[in-house]
């Protein structure tokens, strides 16, 4: 584990990421004591600026709710619906794909085409269709994310495991007499791991972006402030009050950030044949 | 000597990026080409040998610079040529032939257009004057039928072909100068010979000196002039090739030319009577009733503690027909037998049990262990898939690690960790970790430089020698197969043209093709003189 953490920290763009991203996850699980009182509660005068009134540093929104605690409230939602609908789509993306990938034939045909559904359907309006099906909530929208971003997932795996499959190491595995099923999951995939993993960085961000878009158009959860429904509900005043949008904006831009450069890190870090790069 | 050279390298120094395994790729070396000589520079892998070619035409790798020293071609000295200068010198006055001739070609250009774009570059030959020049050069490299492949896309042609375009661009200018990196590495054995014929005439006819790379001193005695041997950057020994050859001076050298395998068939443990392995017609055919018949109904015997050569050029179907022996590839048609048993009889659940008594030795020690695993579970997998105790495979691995030569400590480190050559003696300890009867070893020296090859080939034997293993040994390679098989089939194009004890086919080879085979073998005269 220390080799991982020396290797990880070879990568500045990764420590930096990472740092961030502690930095929103500790706002996010300390938003109850920073913030205990809801963030959907008008506690001010409406439209303050930033330190106008000491108590709220960031100032209030157009009905006098408070902006740090619903930035510090949205992080939950974001970090949240980021990590569980990836997770889902990464284990739907990895399931269909990589036996796929290793068996081939038939099993390949019926496995793409599904695939293939599912990549047609623009992905956002896929999403909003399905969040208005089950109605918006916290599990609908995680659901809606992960049924629309695991396609690119299943067509890198399988991209992966078909090239891994050639390899002399896998044919290795079979001489000596593993089962397809582990020969897949222990020797070919630790193998396809890394791309994997990088794909699956940036579908957290895209996934908060998502996220970001559904609440904005009014398909959010209701008992959750959000950074999206923030900028939606800003944008009527974006000529008056344009620090309203900025301030949730910007959050989602720095998430998303160190959401890549960390993913990017743990990549270099992962990989045991250390990549020799050029100065 | 009288001659003034046309290349002189002086006391050249490269430096090699911070953090490599040592400060410079190639030190202090001296050397020099006289016009229309050739000259052989010999080493291993990571001896500098392709650096000290590459400064000729000012092609240094990235990262790799001259710290000191001079390199000149005919009285210009290549650091400090202008751009301009270096192009119009590169094709005119040297030209280069390449290790891997489908790489070197432009897979979507027609062979007779890139040499015009050499010709357009160099503002030679304009107009149809170009195509006549290139008919003719295609003639010359013996080139069969030249106004039929003068509109040919590379993959159109064979391997020997490709070279053959290959060296006739480089003759296209008339260069003083050829430098031919490993030109016939990646030939067959056969094809190697012609395109070894074809630049010897090119000296003889046009003057041209070649500066010849590589690592095969078979090569090396029907080529070379002059030898320059080189070791981790350094020449260690230099001298006309008969002096060199027959008469090393240098411990390297000698140690080099002791590991070339000889070619008088080799004594070897006796063989017992008992019958492990039999092939019986087996047949495989790829890509459907179209297809190319990759496996032609081959039959063949395996006794305990014999080993059985299967020696083919590429595309002669020995690698089919040994993954058909593990079932990597399902045959067609055919049996395998197993102390009488036929495997072809069993389904995958029964055949996986027997998995253990057939094992395989894989080509390629990089590709062959898993990247990501430590060799203690590349080594325990196999008899964890036997239903082994981890704690007693581990015993098993670190003893067996002992045997091909490694520490016990190299169970704790990943591959990546190993030379080619211990990794492939990782690989041979996890064919023995199944305590096989059978193992069937597919080109396992032919990625790994000659005293490397050497080594695991006396590991080979020595386990053999103990174990009384049948090892069915895949190799294109017929001095490897001189030194480590009892009985040996000649395969081409999926048939097996010839079938008998080594010292039998060698000495009185029946077929044709055997007898061709045998003839193409490089350096045969320096292997007898040594004999």
């Amino acid at each position: 584990m220390t080799g991982f953490w020396s290797r990880y920290r070879r990568n500045l763009g990764g420590v930096i990421g990472l740092g961030l991203l502690a930095a929103v996850l500790v706002l996010a699980l300390a938003a109850p004591l920073l913030f205990p009182v809801s963030p959907w509660q008008m506690r001010g005068a409406p439209l303050l600026a930033p330190l106008e009134e000491t108590e709220f540093l960031l100032g209030t929104d157009m009905l006098g709710r408070d902006i740090a605690a619903g930035l510090a409230h949205g992080a939950r939602v974001s970090l949240l619906v980021g990590t569980v609908s990836t997770l889902f789509a990464v284990l739907l993306g990895v399931g269909i794909g990589a036996p796929a990938g290793y068996f081939g034939g038939r099993i390949d045909d019926g496995l793409m085409r599904i695939t293939e559904f599912f990549q047609t359907i623009p992905q956002l309006a896929m999403a909003i269709v399905l969040v208005a099906i089950f109605t918006p909530s916290l599990a609908s929208i995680v659901l809606a994310i992960a049924l629309v971003s695991w396609p690119p997932v299943a067509r890198l795996v399988r991209a992966e495991v078909l090239s891994l499959r050639e390899r002399e190491f896998v044919e290795a595995a079979v001489v000596i007499g593993r089962p397809s099923w582990r020969i897949l999951l222990d020797d070919i995939l630790p193998n396809a791991l890394p791309p994997v993993i990088v794909t699956a960085t940036l579908m957290v961000a895209t996934a908060i972006l998502t996220e970001a878009a559904l609440s904005f158009l009014g398909l959010g959860d209701k008992n959750f402030m959000s950074w999206g429904f923030m900028v939606g509900a800003a944008r009527t005043m974006l000529r008056e009050a344009p620090l309203l949008t900025v301030f949730p904006g910007i959050a989602i831009l720095i998430t998303v950030l160190a959401i890549n450069l960390a993913g990017e890190g743990l990549n270099d870090a992962l990989n045991p044949r250390l990549r020799e790069r050029g100065e | 000597m009288t001659a003034a050279p046309l290349v002189s390298i002086e006391a050249l120094t490269v430096r090699l990026p911070k953090g490599g395994d040592r400060p410079h790729a190639i030190e202090d070396v001296s050397l020099t080409v006289l016009p229309g000589e050739i000259v052989c520079v010999v080493g291993e892998s990571g001896s500098g040998k392709s650096v000290a070619a590459s400064t000729l035409m000012g092609l240094l790798p990235r990262g790799l610079s001259i710290a000191s020293g001079s390199v000149r071609v005919d009285g210009q000295s290549i650091p400090d040529l202008a751009p301009a200068a270096l192009r119009a010198l590169r094709g005119r006055e040297v030209s280069m032939i390449f290790q891997e001739p489908l790489s070197a070609l432009n897979p979507l250009m027609r062979v007779g257009d890139q040499i015009l774009e050499l010709f357009e570059a160099h503002e030679a030959y304009p107009g149809p004057a170009g195509r006549a020049r290139i008919l003719d050069l295609f003639a010359y490299v013996g080139l069969p039928d030249p106004a039929r492949l003068i509109d040919a896309y590379p993959f159109q042609l064979s391997g020997g072909q490709r070279q053959r375009v290959v060296i006739a661009m480089a003759l296209a200018l008339e260069p003083k100068l050829i430098l031919a990196d490993e030109p016939t590495t990646a030939l067959d054995v056969t094809t190697q010979a012609q395109v070894l014929d074809l630049m010897r005439k090119i000296r003889r006819e046009r003057g041209t000196a070649i500066l010849f790379v590589t690592h095969d001193f078979g090569v090396v005695a029907d080529i070379a002039d002059r030898v320059i041997v080189m070791e981790k950057g350094r020449i260690v020994e230099e001298g006309p090739v008969d002096g060199v050859l027959n008469r090393p001076q240098h411990p390297y050298t000698q140690k080099l030319i002791a590991a070339v395998p000889r070619l008088r068939p080799a004594a070897l443990p006796p063989v017992e009577d008992e019958i492990v392995l039999e092939i019986a017609n087996v047949e495989k055919t790829f890509g459907g009733a179209r297809g190319v018949k990759a496996v032609a109904g081959v039959s063949l015997t395996v006794r305990k503690g014999e080993t059985l050569g299967v020696i083919g050029e590429s595309g002669s179907g020995k690698s089919t027909l040994g993954r058909t022996i593990v079932r990597l590839i399902e045959p067609d048609d055919g049996h395998i037998l197993y102390h009488g048993q036929d495997m072809m009889a069993l389904d995958r659940a029964a055949f996986r049990q027997k998995r253990k008594s057939l094992q395989m030795i894989f080509q390629d020690p990089l590709s062959s262990l898993n990247p990501r695993k430590r060799i203690r579970t590349i080594l325990s997998d196999g008899p964890a898939a036997h239903g082994v105790a981890r704690a007693d495979s581990d015993r098993r691995a670190a003893e067996l690690l002992t045997l091909v030569g490694l520490s016990p400590a190299a169970l704790d480190r990943f591959p990546h960790e190993f030379s080619g050559g211990q990794r492939q003696r990782i690989g041979i300890a996890r064919a023995l970790m199944m305590d096989p009867e059978v193992i069937v070893a597919d080109e396992p020296v032919s990625a790994l430089d000659v005293s490397v090859q050497a080594q695991v080939l006396d590991l080979l034997n020595d386990l053999q020698r103990r174990m009384h293993l049948a090892l069915v040994f895949i190799t294109h390679d017929l001095r490897v197969a001189a030194q480590l098989c009892h009985t040996v089939a000649v395969m081409r194009r999926g048939e097996v043209v010839e079938y008998g004890p080594t010292a039998r086919v060698f000495a009185d080879p029946q077929h044709e093709y055997t007898r061709q085979l045998l003839a193409a073998i490089p350096g045969q005269h320096f292997d007898n003189a040594r004999a």
